[in-house]
């Protein structure tokens, strides 16, 4: 078991203005798992996906992260945690615009003092397409090629579990399939745990299983 | 709809409002607490100097006939004239308890308050039986402070001694700044005419004086006679004494300190320009995405100028009269705290009226705080005029740059270089504005490090010792009858006959107005003149004060040249006006003994410093003339020893200290300076200098701490979601505060090398300049400083970088990463 949750909950505001953004959420996902969490715009799908990815805490319940209750990791263990099992995709990338595309791509890997493996980022930074815009900043990029720097530094570091938010939201629909096939690539071909959060039908299809959100509770 | 819109957008972030204004009052606060204590120390000094005088009359009409009530109204009434005042001088206290001189005088309320003694309690005396006493008196003679108190006074009428009984009506503080230790006996007007009418034209009979307290100081000798004639006492004009406190008001300030203080404000303006021009540009900066949504649905450059500048309206509104009023508490407050630490402190608790000069620094504080608020607006609108709506939606990805070809760019060091470098113009700006407040620091410690003790005293004294009468160290060369203060010989051949007497010279002078004439002094017919002559032993004559390098010293002492006395240009020039002759004139002299004598004049000398001057100036033309002892005493007549310098053998320095200490005890009517005393009149005005600079250094730390943390905090802040970012991929918390330590090492570390090759470049050039014109100043540096400033900017830098870490990781980063 990669991910557990426990009677997760997360709860916003006080009394009557309280919003349920999870209400006792049990899920479960093994270790290789090509997931996608879907609902409606407000569900509590991206909520999830922070609780998963240990980017914020319960209100209670237990989030188990390779069999480690994270609500009882201090802060520095939860981002060393981040930074060697979990990779981001986030919708709107959230790249750092003071560092060129290849610093971007292996941040994770020189935060953590490791070296880069060189040919294993240049094989992605191939199959994303963007080789050739290793030296540019952030700023000289398209949203596409920002969205897959993105996603580059999210498998850089061959995290256990990929967690991406939106990933093919600023895409056009070709290079929205490459993303979600290099996600597909990555999850057969080293065996990387990937949850998905989408309002895509299309991309959901294209997960092994689906996790189905409404009013903060799954409901599948 | 604008001012509303800016109101509730400025009002919707009230931790940034807060810091906003909070960091306006502490602008407005650091700069009307420097001028608040700027000029009260000012104010103080001159109160000092004044209260050093005993009165703070502009002038004094001594020895008057004219009086009378009539003529103190009438010259009340001039336009002139704030304030009059009359005093009679009926004679001296000579009870056995009493070791020291106790005057007896008559006084208007007027007169005592402006010569300082103003009652504390009980009141003025108004029966023939009331005295008012001083405190120290009253101690001495054993009497309680009680109104009601009986007092038995002895008073010395021509050599004999008389007993009166009066009652305290009141009692009042001695002046404790006054030179000469003095008490003070108030009686009444009822007791002066009684007194006058039983000593009538005997040399008992007291002396008028009427003090004269101007509406301003500009010309007071032209004043005092315009005073005089329309009040009909035209012919008092030449028993007119102008308080010496108000001449230094009136010297003129060299180029140079004119200079050196325009220097010096234009950089405190230009500090605070930056600090405000911070505030301003890094809130427009923070706003550019809020600036460029509003473009987007239709507001005009026009209606963002607008929104900004009612932001600052409203910040100003609030903040300045906050700061302004809190900085003039907090600077007249301290005010006294500083005179304490000074020679100034037995005025500490006087009230030193800011009252004049408050408006004055309340609106200077003002206008300096909003005109710089305007014009720091400027930047910020023109940086929001030029946004477009697409760029500011990506402000945060603006760099300038589109490609940079390295690798290792996440290394903690780099990423901070990087992140520095984001904006050229707020980096330039917050070196700046830390840079100049640094080499302002280092300017002040190199002032204080150059401060000289040997070059003060240098010019000042020439010997260990000068002795005089105590009249002559208080005012001028006169007693209060007006004739001159002679020292006793025997008192001189005591000190020369002492073990500690190394060397010496004694100076005879006397004025010579009334039985010497000047034949063919060259001045215009009816224009008269003062002549003061010397005769001066070789040793008291030293070629430092010479004016011509050249001067026959020989032909001076065989007694056929003399030397003419004249004031010094700050530039070392005869101070035009001060003397008569040119070198190498023959001086012809109408002697007391009715001959007539021939001198050559051999050139002059500065008699502006040591006590070589009689300071009597009878005339606006004075005539100071140099002689051997010989030819003085055969010139007047008499032997009078004005004052005498002496230098003290090696290691005797304790034994002639306390010797002419003890002297000073037995003989109250003498007086010395030394180097001893005046080291300490330096060591006190370097305590005050170095008090003024302690306070300019900590507000100038704090405008550059300000500057650091405001933009420091800011650069942080508008990459919250950033941060967020590299924490969600695995940034730790002690990896960002490194990164941030490295941030604001690169700021301090620039503004440092700016400030410090800056600080090199004007020792090199105008400060070594500047600071060597001062009589008490020899450039000197302190390497130690650059270390100093250095610990201390690091210091800082890393408790903000721990602090503001600390802030920024209590935020939830799911939240920070949901921002626009």
């Amino acid at each position: 078991m990669v991910i557990r949750t426990k009677d997760l909950c997360k709860f916003y505001g006080e009394g009557t203005n309280m919003v349920k953004a999870l209400d006792n959420v049990n899920i479960s996902v093994e270790r290789g798992e090509l997931i996608g969490v879907v609902g409606r715009s407000g569900s509590g799908k991206s909520t999830l996906l922070n609780m998963l990815g240990a980017l914020d805490r319960p209100t209670s319940g237990s989030v188990e992260i390779g069999g480690q209750d994270i609500s009882k990791m201090n802060d520095e263990q939860l981002t060393a945690m981040r930074r060697s099992k979990i990779g981001f995709i986030f919708q709107n990338y959230n790249l750092i615009p003071v560092l060129n595309v290849y610093e971007n791509i292996v941040m994770p890997i020189q935060l953590d003092g490791k070296k880069p493996d060189t040919q294993y980022i240049r094989s992605i930074l191939d199959a994303l397409e963007i080789s050739h815009k290793i030296s540019a900043l952030p700023a000289s990029l398209s949203g596409g090629q920002q969205q897959r720097v993105a996603i580059a530094r999210a498998l850089a570091n061959r995290p256990e579990i990929v967690l991406a938010d939106e990933p093919t939201g600023n895409l056009d629909e070709a290079m929205g399939e490459g993303v979600v096939n290099m996600l597909r690539f990555m999850n057969r071909e080293f065996d990387q745990t990937i949850i998905v959060v989408t309002h895509d039908q299309d991309v959901a299809e294209k997960m092994n299983r689906n996790i189905r959100v409404a009013d903060g509770r799954v409901s599948s | 709809m604008i001012r509303k819109f800016s109101f509730r957008s400025l009002m919707a972030d009230k931790l940034r409002c807060f810091c906003t204004i909070t960091a306006m009052i502490l602008t407005s606060i650091l700069f009307s607490t420097l001028f608040t204590t700027v000029t009260g120390i000012e104010k103080a000094y001159d109160h000092y100097n004044i209260k050093k005088t005993g009165t703070d009359y502009h002038f004094i009409v001594k020895d008057t006939s004219a009086g009378s009530d009539d003529t103190v109204n009438r010259i009340k009434e001039n336009g002139l004239v704030d304030s009059a005042g009359r005093r009679t001088f009926i004679s001296y206290a000579v009870n056995e308890e009493l070791g020291y001189n106790v005057e007896i005088n008559y006084m208007d309320e007027e007169y005592a308050r402006h010569s300082f003694y103003g009652i504390t309690e009980g009141s003025m005396p108004s029966k023939a039986d009331e005295a008012a006493i001083d405190t120290m008196t009253l101690e001495a003679l054993g009497i309680s402070k009680t109104v009601g108190a009986p007092v038995s006074i002895d008073i010395d009428v021509g050599g004999e001694t008389i007993t009166e009984n009066f009652v305290l009506s009141g009692w009042f503080s001695n002046n404790a700044s006054y030179s000469v230790k003095i008490g003070q006996v108030l009686v009444s007007e009822a007791y002066k005419e009684q007194w006058a009418s039983l000593h009538e034209g005997s040399d008992a009979e007291g002396k008028d004086e009427i003090g004269v307290y101007l509406d301003s100081a500009y010309d007071i000798e032209e004043e005092a006679a315009e005073i005089l004639e329309e009040a009909g006492a035209g012919s008092e004009i030449g028993n007119v004494a102008v308080n010496p406190a108000y001449y230094s008001e009136s010297e003129g300030v060299s180029a140079g300190t004119v200079l050196a203080l325009a220097g010096g404000v234009s950089m405190i303006i230009l500090i605070g320009y930056l600090i405000i021009h911070n505030i301003f540009y890094i809130s427009a900066k923070r706003d550019a995405k809020l600036f460029g949504r509003l473009k987007t649905i239709g507001m005009s450059d026009r209606h963002l100028a607008q929104f900004v500048r009612t932001q600052a309206y409203f910040l100003m509104i609030t903040a300045v009269p906050i700061g302004i009023l809190c900085g003039c508490f907090i600077g007249s407050r301290l005010l006294p705290f500083l005179l304490m630490q000074t020679s100034m402190a037995d005025i500490a608790n006087d009230s030193i009226s800011l009252k004049n000069n408050m408006l004055g620094i309340l609106s200077f504080s003002s206008v300096f705080v909003v005109i710089t608020t305007f014009i720091s607006i400027n930047g910020p609108i023109r940086m929001i005029k030029k946004l477009s709506p697409v760029e500011s939606a990506r402000i945060e990805l603006s760099g300038g740059r589109s490609q940079r070809k390295t690798t290792d760019g996440s290394r903690l060091y780099k990423f901070a270089f990087y992140n520095i470098l984001r904006s050229k113009k707020s980096l330039a700006l917050l070196v700046v504005s830390i840079a100049l407040p640094i080499l302002l620091v280092i300017v002040s410690f190199d002032i204080l490090c150059s401060f000289d003790m040997d070059k003060y005293l240098s010019s000042i004294l020439y010997t260990d010792y000068t002795i005089a009468s105590a009249d002559y160290y208080k005012n001028e060369y006169l007693d209060f009858d007006g004739n001159v203060s002679a020292l006793d010989e025997d008192i001189v051949n005591d000190i020369r006959s002492s073990s500690f007497y190394e060397d010496g010279a004694v100076i005879y002078g006397d004025r010579a107005t009334d039985y010497t004439e000047i034949i063919g002094s060259g001045l215009l017919p009816g224009e008269e003149y003062g002549l003061n002559i010397y005769g001066t032993e070789r040793a008291a004559l030293n070629e430092k004060q010479f004016i011509e390098s050249d001067i026959d010293i020989e032909a001076f002492e065989k007694g056929s040249g003399i030397i003419e006395g004249c004031w010094t240009d700050s530039s070392g020039q005869i101070y035009p006006g001060t003397a008569l002759y040119s070198k190498g004139d023959t001086v012809k002299l109408k002697c007391s003994d009715g001959k007539t004598r021939e001198y050559t004049v051999l050139g002059h000398m500065n008699v502006a410093m040591g006590t070589l001057t009689t300071k009597i100036s009878d005339s606006s033309t004075m005539c100071e003339l140099y002689f051997c002892p010989e030819q003085y005493k055969q010139i007047s007549g008499n032997e009078n020893i004005m004052s005498m310098e002496f230098n003290v053998r090696k290691g005797c320095e304790g034994e002639a200290e306390s010797y002419m200490e003890q002297l000073k005890e037995e003989i109250p009517f003498i007086n010395y300076e030394s180097v001893y005393s005046l080291a300490e009149d330096f060591a006190s005005m370097r305590k005050m200098i170095r008090m003024i600079s302690i306070i300019l250094c900590t507000v100038l730390t704090w405008i550059a701490v300000m500057n650091l943390i405001n933009v420091f905090v800011s650069s942080i802040l508008v990459r919250k979601k950033e941060i967020a970012a590299m924490k969600s991929i695995g940034m730790t918390r002690s990896q960002l505060r490194k990164m941030f330590l490295w941030e604001i090492l690169y700021y301090n570390g620039a503004s440092f090398i700016l400030a410090s090759a800056l600080s090199l470049l004007l020792s090199v050039s105008v400060l070594r300049w500047f600071i060597n014109g001062f009589s008490f100043l020899s450039f000197r540096t302190d390497p130690a400083v650059y270390p100093a400033i250095l610990f201390v900017i690091l210091f800082i830098g890393i408790i903000t970088v721990i602090v503001t870490e600390k802030k920024v990781s209590k935020a939830n980063i799911v939240e920070e990463l949901k921002t626009l």
